[in-house]
């Protein structure tokens, strides 16, 4: 290979890296105080008719740890036959958030099984629910106020007011 | 993608073997980079953009050091180059948070904290590439000139994401033409089923109990101390099963990659011990870091800064904290004290005693585990504390007994594996005359229980993925 063929992709894979890096550190999620971050998801959420959950049901319905978690916050419905459900966590890595996050997709598919075939309804919500990582949290929400829990949480992690998954 | 899954084994390995037989053999390379993009693309598609990316750097890098030495230069600058953005990308995405963390405690200054993920095998991949270019620099071997040979050495997916860490001149000539034969398959499926057997059916198991014993909410000395156990048994199998897997997958393709494992439970002494555990791991800091800076041919002095640097480099390999930094001194320190102390206390008597040995050397492991498996400092404080009865509940509790009692059965299979004993066993069967069928119904056997644990059983976690 010629030398400037070599100098000029050496010089733009140098140029790409700085512009990747500009992007990467851009589109990650910041490191925030899950106190202010729990309080704005809970807001954006009606928690009027669901309960907290301990961490019995954490490891219950998710077969996690609390212990294991940095911070970690859990509602679900008062009534059986609602699917309203809130799983906010900070996990002590990002790995761990990627177990955590298949928690959540598995807490999903066992309601929808639960829920498949007689009531309509609670599938449709559960299938327009939240799941999502970012960098070491995780956020899955089943609610009709999907895109508001969405809003508030990327406020808080990207500092942005953007919206979608 | 893990290996240990039903996806991998069911839905991706028989389509990839025989679309990769099947192919003809200059397309060999290509089918096996393709797979190897998807298998790595099944999790996080858009980390494959981070290793196209170094995979291109890498290859005009090396391309750039052979060309400086056929100028007659050494290449010196294009290595320093090409080792500074491999690490600079590897210390953004793992060390970042770190730096930021300890900036801020020592000089007050303030990065952004970011939530960074680790890109999966990304430890790994880059430390090929380092060796790559290093062995271009050295001489060791010839540049890659085709990018889809030098691609698969970066990606391959049997080694992709957790190792071995192949070096680039082992492996150069393998990439260009490599046998494959009935035999050699054969073998590789031996290798990947025992693998398999040592991932799910006890590295899973004993993670269950250690998970279990650790989340207890007051721990007698005994439960401490088979909480410890319990783990260093899970890594071993859940790191030499991966192995095992990879380097039987490899054997499928036709690839032969360095054993990583040799029993490192059985080591007399820890220098032993580091001869026989995550092979690769070590040969690298070996080859690239310990010889570079000199190695044991300078004054005492510089050897134990020698190996202080490689330990400390060792440590943080595995993880951005503290206390992998002290788990890797810990074995600097334990090194120098057997080359400098004991070795010459010992002189003549060496191999003596090799139950004293094997058995000194357990516990000191079992003791560098907690520094490993604690989120930080002060809980290996505390954990290192129950070990001797401080803050424990006694010596003996009821939880202790019970799991003593139900796990026996495992704690005794994974000594016994961890032993050459069963591959002693297993080569004297050789000879008998229903050797054939004991071998099929074995590996069947180990292969059918595997699956159903893996469609049974939830928990598959593995644990260096995250290094």
């Amino acid at each position: 290979m010629k030398d400037w063929i070599l100098r000029i992709a050496k010089l733009l894979l140098l140029v790409l890296l700085a512009a990747g890096g500009l992007l990467v550190v851009k589109g990650t999620a910041r490191q925030v105080d899950f106190g202010k971050l729990q309080a704005d998801v809970e807001k954006a959420m009606d928690l009027s008719d669901m309960k907290q959950g301990d961490a019995r049901m954490l490891r219950r319905f998710y077969d996690l740890n609390a212990g294991e978690l940095a911070h970690w916050v859990l509602y679900t419905a008062s009534d059986n036959m609602a699917v309203e459900e809130l799983l906010l966590v900070e996990c002590a890595s990002p790995e761990q958030a990627e177990q955590v996050l298949e928690a959540a997709r598995n807490r999903k598919e066992t309601q929808v099984k639960n829920f498949e075939g007689y009531g309509p309804e609670q599938v449709q919500l559960l299938n327009g629910c939240v799941i999502r990582r970012d960098g070491s949290y995780v956020l899955f929400a089943v609610s009709d106020r999907v895109s508001d829990i969405k809003k508030a949480y990327r406020k808080d992690l990207f500092q942005t007011e953007r919206t979608g998954s | 993608m893990v290996f240990s899954s039903i996806v991998f084994l069911f839905a991706f390995l028989p389509p990839v073997l025989a679309v990769y037989y099947l192919a003809p053999g200059k397309l060999r390379n290509l089918v096996l980079l393709l797979a190897s993009l998807i298998f790595y693309a099944w999790g996080e598609p858009v980390y494959c953009l981070l290793m196209g990316y170094s995979i291109l750097w890498n290859y005009v890098m090396g391309l750039d050091i052979a060309r400086q030495q056929e100028k007659g230069k050494r290449g010196k600058g294009s290595l320093a180059l090409g080792v500074a953005v491999d690490l600079l990308i590897l210390g953004f995405f793992k060390y970042y948070g770190f730096l930021a963390q300890n900036l801020e405690a020592l000089l007050s200054v303030k990065l952004p904290a970011l939530s960074l993920s680790l890109p999966i095998g990304l430890s790994f991949y880059t430390f090929q590439s380092i060796s790559y270019l290093a062995d271009v620099y050295r001489g060791k071997a010839k540049s890659q000139k085709n990018l889809i040979s030098f691609g698969l050495y970066i990606s391959m997916f049997p080694q992709l994401v957790a190792g071995p860490i192949v070096q680039y001149a082992d492996v150069d000539a393998q990439l260009q033409s490599r046998e494959m034969s009935r035999s050699r398959f054969g073998e590789g499926v031996r290798y990947f089923v025992v693998g398999l057997g040592k991932k799910v059916l006890l590295a899973n198991n004993l993670g269950v109990m250690y998970r279990e014993i650790t989340a207890l909410s007051s721990l007698s000395v005994l439960s401490a101390w088979l909480g410890v156990l319990a783990y260093t048994f899970q890594i071993y199998f859940d790191f030499s099963g991966y192995s095992d897997m990879a380097i039987g997958l490899g054997k499928m393709l036709g690839f032969e990659f360095q054993p990583n494992f040799r029993y490192p439970y059985w080591a007399t002494s820890v220098t032993d011990f580091w001869r026989r555990w995550h092979i690769s791991l070590s040969s690298w800091f070996r080859e690239y870091v310990y010889i570079p800076l000199g190695g044991n041919r300078v004054s005492t002095g510089r050897h134990i800064f020698n190996l202080l640097v490689v330990w400390a480099c060792t440590g943080l390999w595995h993880g951005a904290s503290w206390n992998f930094v002290v788990w890797g001194l810990y074995y600097g320190l334990l090194l120098i004290l057997e080359k400098y102390v004991l070795n010459r206390l010992g002189k003549g008597k060496k191999g003596k005693l090799p139950v004293v040995g094997r058995f000194y050397t357990l516990v000191l492991v079992m003791i560098g585990w907690v520094f490993f498996f604690s989120p930080n400092l002060q809980a290996a404080g505390t954990y290192l504390g129950l070990l001797v009865g401080q803050g424990a509940v006694g010596v003996v509790d009821g939880a202790s007994l019970y799991y003593l009692t139900t796990g026996a059965v495992l704690f005794l299979l994974a000594a016994l594996g961890s032993t050459p004993l069963p591959g002693a066993l297993w080569r004297r069967l050789q000879e008998s005359d229903w050797w054939d069928v004991l071998t099929v119904t074995g590996y069947l056997v180990i292969f059918l229980l595997a699956v159903a644990y893996l469609i049974h059983d939830t928990y598959n976690p593995f644990l260096y993925f995250r290094f």
